[in-house]
């Protein structure tokens, strides 16, 4: 018996070069699970993307106040999820970018959700949270496709999530270049936020000293990628809500990690 | 808030080979049963005129691969480099005989010491399958966490392949 081979593609998407790969035992099965998983995280990104007209999220912010647009299961689920990280997080986490956190409502159960919007200035802006969820769906569907067996992961651009198999991440270093190892990774996910100069988040407390990177691990990549962003506002590597989502942070500047 | 002070530690090169140009044709045109590369020249003119309705620099002469089923020509190929801060990603784009956009795959992608990306000498390194010794090459699956890397390059790269292809193709050039 062959041992499996390593099979890994990689596609410009999410705005980042996206890596997805798997340990194969049978091509055909391994191609075919990889075909079905860049099919849903297109599908994601079409629903997600704030840059593409007939996407959900393009759509609400093109809408007129006081309107409601009919929008997909993948914009429900991190709309809702926003909403909750929102309200544990006293306002902090904010896909409206301050455009009108309150402005916005979801309505229409699962089955028909709906965004709708209570004020015309309000903005939605996925960038903090749609390539994890994108991450965990494309993650999703490689699985499904490998018939449960998730000896496979997915990378989008630093933003990863890992199945039943080892994986060792290394920190690019932003300032010299290369990458130095850092964690092995296995059934879980971790992302990674840059917080130097010109970087849209700052580092709360920390701004000297920088360029920083704040990088959380959890079980889920939408919920890594969106707490990196609650770290990074707050300046706590000990957040109360890293361990109600079972993660944990790193706050990096080069050269040195801080707890 | 406690600080771990670190050393700095030896910063490795990193590698993953994803795909070879035959894969990488392979992959954008499944249907076809056989490529035919071809040099082809730009006409300087027309060099001149993509470079500035794209702004940015455009080469006069591209390798092709054109894909073929039966005597039908199905589409054509481009393989290409970008390089980005500290990455060099080959990547190759597909575009159909109706000009249309397939699909892209990346073939590798590099990341190295800061500065050496942008050195030629480091570049001809990649030219065959060695890896000089700081260079891990992606059999023990590695991947890297980080700012989250920009695809502009290859997608500028993307665009001028297919606005190339299709300059070729209005000139005949595709067969």
């Amino acid at each position: 018996m062959t041992p499996p081979r390593t099979l890994r593609r990689a596609r410009p998407a999410l705005g980042t070069i996206v890596e997805m790969g798997l340990h194969a035992d049978g091509d055909e099965r391994a191609e075919a699970a990889l075909r079905a998983a860049w099919c849903r995280l297109a599908e994601v990104e079409g629903a997600l993307s704030a840059f593409r007209s007939e996407s959900d999220v393009a759509r609400f912010n093109a809408a007129p106040a006081g309107s409601s647009v009919r929008i997909g299961g993948h914009a429900a689920a991190v709309l809702r999820f926003a909403m909750e990280l929102h309200e544990a997080s006293g306002g902090l986490f904010d896909v409206s970018l301050g455009t009108g956190p309150r402005a916005w409502s979801i309505t229409g159960g699962d089955s028909a959700p709906r965004a709708c919007k209570h004020s015309a200035s309000v903005r939605i802006d996925l960038g903090g949270v749609g390539k994890g969820y994108a991450v965990d769906r494309a993650f999703e569907a490689l699985t499904e496709g490998l018939g449960g067996d998730s000896t496979c992961w997915v990378n989008a651009g630093g933003d990863l999530r890992v199945g039943e198999v080892e994986v060792p991440i290394y920190l690019r270093d932003e300032h010299r270049g290369g990458a130095s190892p850092w964690l092995s990774l296995r059934e879980g996910a971790v992302a990674t936020s840059h917080l130097g100069f010109g970087a849209r988040a700052r580092l709360a407390g920390l701004a000297t000293g920088g360029p920083w990177h704040v990088s959380v691990a959890a079980p889920r990549c939408m919920w890594s990628d969106a707490l990196t962003k609650v770290v990074a506002l707050t300046g706590r590597a000990d957040h109360p809500l890293l361990a109600r989502h079972h993660a944990v942070a790193w706050i990096h500047s080069e050269g040195r990690a801080c707890h | 808030m406690a600080t771990v002070a670190a050393l700095p530690s030896p910063v490795p090169a990193f590698a993953v080979e994803y795909l070879t140009f035959d894969e990488a044709q392979a992959a954008l045109f499944p249907e076809a049963q056989r490529f035919e590369l071809v040099e082809l020249t730009l006409d300087d003119a027309i060099r001149q005129k993509l470079q500035a309705s794209l702004r940015m620099p455009v080469r006069s002469r591209w390798v092709v691969r054109v894909a073929r089923r039966s005597d039908q020509v199905v589409g054509a190929a481009v393989i290409d480099d970008v390089i980005g801060k500290f990455d060099r990603i080959t990547f190759a784009a597909g575009v159909g005989s109706d000009g249309a956009l397939r699909q892209v795959e990346i073939l590798a992608y590099r990341e190295s010491h800061g500065g050496e990306v942008r050195l030629q000498r480091w570049r001809s390194q990649f030219a065959g399958k060695t890896a000089a010794s700081t260079l891990r090459v992606g059999d023990d699956i590695a991947n890297i966490s980080g700012a989250t890397l920009s695809c502009q390059h290859v997608t500028d790269g993307v665009r001028r392949i297919v606005a190339v292809l299709d300059a070729f193709r209005k000139a005949g050039k595709l067969g």
